[in-house]
């Protein structure tokens, strides 16, 4: 009998999810460097790492348990798993060698604090989101959203061995930022999920209800995100360019929130929070960086 | 197993060993590196 072929290791870095591996090295970086505490660059770096690998072990157990919904996803089915070029046992003991290799060197490297959030961000993600949540209710995201939110707190806690007020209100940013970013995203390819099963919002509550969610998440995550200058925790660099983005970002929600169009070719708003969403967070986190080097 | 899979197979097995030396290098390398800074 021919052996299978395996896999090629391009394949196993497409399980790390690198695209999304991107914001979260961002924002767990932004974290560390908004820390008010110097850190040696070797343990920052390392610290980065085990972040950047902690999330590349939850894409890759994410993709491993739903190897079968990315099949039936246009988005997803080239994926190594639904595309045959990889046996699903493979993925599975990658996912956990990442996952387990970088919370024992977050740990034994930074700090068990760092690491007892990294390994709760990995779980988090798999167990609650991926596992139980993402085909059981259109509450998915929200919940989930939370697993995507912890970078910036675990760089911050990594470098300072606490957790303060500000990363948590990151957190919160982050937190309440994923529902209006994916629920734009998920009207425009509603019909991909619907195919697949996944009771996203616009499957099951309909294109109207989710334009209304994505304005009314928006308002708390505005409050979020302006509320570090208020607080005293920010200088004006950050006050000012998060007022300014985040009014631009509830424009764009309203006007997701005033949209008739039932065609999702058509969707231009949603198309438009989407990209915009992006780079919202890119520029806020940059932003709370550069003030707090000036600060300091 | 014609001569051409056995080649494709040989070559991605090389390939994947080629990647793991390169990982477990700079794995040596970056803990010698915070065996050095947690000592300053």
């Amino acid at each position: 009998m021919t052996p299978a072929l395996p896999a090629e290791w391009r394949d196993f870095l497409a399980l790390t999810k690198p695209r999304v591996m991107t914001l979260v090295v961002f924002t767990g970086l932004c974290g560390l460097l908004a820390a008010p505490v110097h850190i040696h660059p070797i343990l920052a770096f390392t610290a980065i790492l085990c972040i950047a690998v902690g999330a590349g072990a939850s894409g890759a157990l994410n993709m491993w348990y739903e190897a079968d919904l990315d099949a039936r996803m246009k988005r997803t089915r080239g994926r190594p798993l639904p595309a045959g070029r990889m046996d699903r046992q493979s993925a599975l003991h990658f996912g956990v060698a990442l996952g387990v290799g970088s919370v024992l060197v977050m740990g034994l490297a930074i700090n068990l604090l760092a690491a007892i959030i990294l390994a709760a961000s990995i779980l988090f993600y798999v167990l609650i989101y991926t596992v139980w949540l993402k085909r059981r209710t259109p509450q998915n995201i929200v919940i989930g959203g939370a697993a995507g939110a912890f970078p910036p707190l675990i760089g911050w806690v990594a470098a300072t061995g606490r957790i303060e007020l500000l990363p948590v209100l990151l957190f919160l940013l982050i937190f309440l930022w994923t529902p209006p970013h994916f629920w734009a995203l998920s009207l425009f390819v509603r019909t991909d999920y619907a195919a697949a099963g996944v009771p996203m919002l616009p499957v099951v509550a309909g294109i109207q209800a989710t334009r209304r969610q994505v304005m009314l998440y928006t308002l708390p995550m505005a409050a979020a995100a302006v509320a570090p200058w208020p607080l005293g925790l920010t200088g004006a660099i950050y006050g000012i360019t998060a007022s300014l983005l985040t009014a631009w970002f509830v424009l764009l929600a309203v006007r997701v929130g005033a949209n008739r169009e039932p065609d999702q070719a058509l969707m231009k708003p949603e198309r438009a929070l989407f990209k915009f969403s992006i780079l919202y967070l890119f520029v806020l986190f940059g932003a709370l960086v550069v003030d707090r080097l000036a600060l300091a | 197993m014609t001569p051409e899979y056995e080649a494709e197979y040989r070559r991605r097995q090389r390939a994947r060993a080629k990647v793991t030396a390169w990982i477990l290098g700079a794995l040596v390398v970056l803990f010698f590196g915070i065996a050095i800074a947690r000592m300053m």
